[in-house]
């Protein structure tokens, strides 16, 4: 099957049980998504399906077709221009071990941006609180992690900040 | 952990999903939204030799109100209903109930009409549709059937569904302008299932005699996670029947004296509930918790329905 990830079409042949996780690791080489609790609790796999944040290891390869995947791999506009989101975690160091960032990074980024911010309209510090909730991270007390999602909330509802505008963009193709 | 094997079928029209049902039925899982079906194959809780996705198929997307009723497609994903999809207070109990469904990314993937069909006896939307009255229509290559939400649920995960049948859509009756609404849940963490969830609608009907302006006329109260499956209280909840809430009164005495009829409401509600639920003790929460429990959010979620009901009925200033 093909399988569209960061603008990028892979011919991958899997079988029908296999995770969209294991196939974006193993068949992809795009280790980036990780694969944790393998039932759709810890957030560490989440990936963009059409813009939406999705658990990958609760949806098999197959399911994919002519679905457009973005990975943590895809996140930054160029190398060197990272993503707001990856920016305001490095800022605010709301990262320890690393192994669930990038399961944060693209919950934050397609919560903030795309379909979702198009149902929630403005995102309160309540509603950040509960978007964060979906992961698990071991290390950082979330403090540091609710500090960078309020920062890069902010600067992508910026009105015609360009960073906000290029996230959303990105985040929101495929619709 | 990965699934055992299965064989995919992804269905481009109703019929041919029926059709794989109808000669597969006992062997087929149907896959909409899959946040509970996959993680039972990871784990091998489920071991469907095929896997019938549905996701493919036309129109089921469709929230649609029609004939006094809100009609959702069985891929109405729970997402989609964070805000009202009706102006009738029906959207806005299902925003607030979308809202304790998982976590966003499961709720971006799952479906309404697949909750009812895994049928947690802790799941927000049997819940819901226990509550207001909601049919199911089941559809089969032999025709199809509409069952009412409380005859669909048996059992924790066991439902009326046979192995033949797909729901295809929800049909939910309005609640018409004036039923105030409200949702409460107990989860021991964010996202999680609920230990107990209270789903309350309380109509109140504008009334000049009533010394509060209006009188409460039908008041129901379902509550989930006391018995395998969601069940409706009506005698604790008709307790409320009749009564005038407080807020358009002339003055404050009458206010006053309204708020102690209801509070005493409200106590016989409490009883009524804890006489009524009979929980099964588990290893994390004893019985007389969970009843408790239960009392608290029944009253809790009448009492904030009401003051919904009152709040809309507030004249514009």
């Amino acid at each position: 099957m093909k399988l569209i990830v960061n603008d990028t079409t892979y011919d991958v042949d899997v079988p029908a049980r296999k995770t969209l996780a294991d196939t974006l690791r193993e068949d992809c080489g795009l280790t980036g998504t990780h694969v944790g609790c393998e039932q759709g609790v810890c957030g560490s796999c989440t990936v963009l399906c059409d813009g939406e944040p999705v658990r990958a290891c609760l949806m098999f390869a197959v399911q994919c077709a002519g679905v457009r995947v973005r990975t943590v791999e895809g996140l930054a506009a160029d190398p060197g221009r990272p993503h707001p989101v990856q920016e305001a975690f490095a800022r605010h160091g709301a990262l320890q071990c690393g192994f669930c960032t990038p399961g944060f990074l693209m919950l934050l980024a397609g919560a903030l941006a795309g379909p979702a911010r198009e149902i929630d309209g403005e995102i309160d510090d309540e509603r950040l609180r509960e978007i964060v909730s979906a992961n698990l991270c071991r290390c950082t007390g979330y403090l540091s992690i609710l500090a960078a999602a309020r920062e890069a909330a902010a600067i992508m509802a910026g009105a015609g900040d360009h960073a906000g505008d290029r996230a959303g963009d990105r985040a929101g193709e495929g619709h | 952990m990965v699934a055992q094997a299965f064989d995919y079928r992804a269905a481009d029209e109703l019929a041919e999903a029926l059709d794989v049902l109808a000669e597969h039925g006992d062997n087929v899982k149907v896959l909409a939204g899959g946040q509970s079906l996959v993680p039972m194959m990871h784990l091998r809780l489920a071991r469907p030799g095929i896997l019938l996705d549905i996701n493919r198929l036309p129109r089921l997307d469709e929230a649609v109100a029609a004939e006094g009723e809100l009609r959702l497609g069985a891929l109405v994903r729970h997402r989609r209903l964070e805000r009202p999809v009706v102006a009738d207070p029906l959207g806005r109990l299902l925003a607030a109930a979308a809202r304790h469904v998982g976590h966003l990314p499961i709720r971006t993937r799952g479906t309404f009409a697949g909750s009812l069909a895994h049928a947690d006896p802790a799941a927000e939307w049997c819940l819901v549709a226990v509550a207001v009255g909601a049919r199911l229509v089941l559809s089969s290559a032999s025709g199809e059937r509409v069952v009412a939400a409380d005859d669909f649920f048996d059992y924790p995960f066991v439902t009326a569904l046979r192995p033949d049948e797909l729901i295809t859509q929800v049909r939910l009756p309005l609640l018409g302008a004036g039923t105030g609404v409200a949702f409460r849940e107990h989860a021991p963490t964010a996202g999680a299932f609920a230990q107990v969830a209270a789903c309350a609608a309380v109509t109140v009907e504008r009334d000049p005699r009533a010394r509060g302006g209006g009188t409460i006329g039908a008041a129901r109260l379902a509550l989930a996670g006391v018995a395998g499956r969601p069940h409706a209280l009506p005698e604790a909840a008709g307790v409320l029947a009749g009564l005038a809430p407080s807020g358009a009164a002339p003055d404050e005495a009458v206010d006053e004296a309204l708020d102690e009829a209801l509070d005493e409401a409200l106590d016989e509600v409490r009883r009524r509930v804890l006489a009524a639920v009979d929980p099964a003790p588990d290893p994390l929460l004893s019985a007389d918790y969970r009843r408790a429990l239960a009392a608290e959010l029944a009253v809790s979620a009448l009492a904030a329905a009401i003051d919904d009901a009152l709040a809309r009925k507030a004249p514009r200033g």
